[in-house]
């Protein structure tokens, strides 16, 4: 359901359309999980609006009624981070761990809807988000700081065209930049989105004469798929579109 | 259509366009200039506009605060926010352009101003398929074929009344242009 798109077309009819999902998830009594924070995002905002506006969670069920279904507010939204790092914490995680990837150095890219806007899922500081970085270092690998972590993919503007090409290619080569000035080996991303835009907009610089950066740029699951000895193949790294090997080969079998 | 479903479709509509108007009043009250303080964080946070000259939320507030809101609707500026809601997190106001834009695409969409056909694209999609884009078949970066079965995934689920499915959508979605 495109619900993310919807509401910028009908704020009342976008939101009934993501509430439908928590619906779905709160008839059969579980937790809607997500890998992707713009879904994340978008469900924990609908569920936030209607918490805080009576009024509008009426109009919605209004909606929802029409398919019958009701919002009741006991679904809780999680996204694979927030699982890991809130419920799970990494002590545990770090029992599970067969390999340490010691000398691999990465740069966090955090993905917008994540942690923003504070209010809506209070996952993580607004300003200086940490919990990524925790569980990067869970894994024994390295989270360097470096000037565009918590900056915006662009995803959402380009892929709905209202962004050019042009700029979200500029604004890769920003974000790709400056993680490789501090020398990092991979970027590692909390939304397949931002690893889709960061992969093409390499692509697309290379391309242009640019630089040929060939960032390898992870979603956080599958750098920890490579902590808990998991196959290469099995992690789905011969379908990236940069080619990550030479971050596989410092990691030490 | 029976008396009753028409009249629920036209509650529908009135609340809709009741939920509109009222959304905007909230939005323009809370922005009137002596509100705003033009400080422009919302400018020095915004990643779109570091790349795309014309856009600038802080002048964008301005205009609505100035009633110059035609102005903005036959605009592509309305189309350029990306939605990483950092100046909704950074406006000592509370004042949210991120907000105020979405309600600017609510307008422009019902006064039949011009959109990006992205959006139209993807909404047919759906109602068509059932999901934005089919699960493809990819290549691997050594031209390998891969889909789901291969990776031993079950097929994707699809709406079981694909007719239904896209008649309640279309119901929900297009309903907004009624107003």
């Amino acid at each position: 359901m495109p619900a993310c798109l919807v509401h910028a077309l009908d704020y009342t009819r976008g939101l009934a359309l993501t509430t439908r999902n928590l619906c779905l998830a709160e008839e059969e009594h579980l937790d809607l999980f997500t890998l992707c924070s713009s879904c994340f995002g978008n469900l924990s905002r609908a569920k936030y609006l209607l918490e805080s506006d009576k009024g509008l969670r009426k109009e919605v069920n209004c909606l929802l009624a029409e398919v019958g279904r009701e919002y009741k507010g006991e679904v809780k939204v999680k996204h694979v981070i927030t699982v890991l790092h809130d419920d799970m914490t990494s002590r545990k995680l770090s029992g599970f761990l067969e390999k340490r990837l010691t000398n691999v150095k990465t740069a966090a890219f955090y993905g917008c809807h994540m942690f923003l806007p504070h209010k809506y899922s209070k996952f993580d500081d607004p300003e200086f988000p940490h919990k990524l970085d925790r569980l990067i270092e869970v894994t024994g690998a390295e989270s360097i700081d470096y000037e565009d972590k918590t900056n915006c993919c662009i995803g959402c503007g380009s892929f709905f065209g209202g962004v050019s090409e042009d700029a979200s290619t500029r604004l890769a080569d920003q974000i790709v930049g400056s993680a490789k000035k501090r020398g990092v080996d991979c970027i590692v991303a909390t939304c397949p989105f931002c690893i889709m835009q960061l992969e093409l907009g390499q692509l697309r610089i290379e391309r242009g004469g640019g630089e040929p950066y060939r960032m390898p740029v992870l979603h956080y699951v599958q750098l920890l798929g490579l902590a808990l000895g998991l196959d290469e193949k099995e992690l789905g790294f011969d379908l990236r579109r940069i080619d990550p090997t030479p971050l596989l080969e410092k990691i030490t079998h | 259509m029976s008396e009753n479903m028409e009249r629920r479709e036209v509650d529908v509509v009135t609340r809709t366009r009741n939920f509109v108007t009222l959304m905007l009043q909230r939005a323009v009250s809370e922005m009137a200039v002596e509100v705003c303080e033009q400080c422009g964080k919302c400018h020095a946070s915004c990643p779109v506009s570091r790349h795309i000259e014309i856009f600038n939320p802080r002048q964008l507030i301005a205009k609505v605060s100035l009633g110059r809101v035609e102005e903005l609707l036959k605009s592509d500026v309305i189309w350029t926010c990306t939605s990483c809601l950092k100046c909704k997190e950074r406006c000592p106001e509370n004042i949210s352009p991120y907000d105020v834009i979405l309600i600017l695409r609510n307008l422009a969409i019902r006064g039949g101003y011009d959109h990006p056909a992205e959006y139209d694209e993807f909404i047919d999609a759906v109602m068509e398929k059932g999901v934005l884009q089919q699960p493809q078949r990819v290549r691997t970066r050594s031209g390998e074929r891969r889909d789901r079965a291969s990776l031993g995934l079950p097929p994707a689920a699809s709406p079981r009344d694909i007719k239904r499915f896209s008649e309640i959508l279309r119901n929900i979605v297009r309903g907004g242009e009624l107003v």
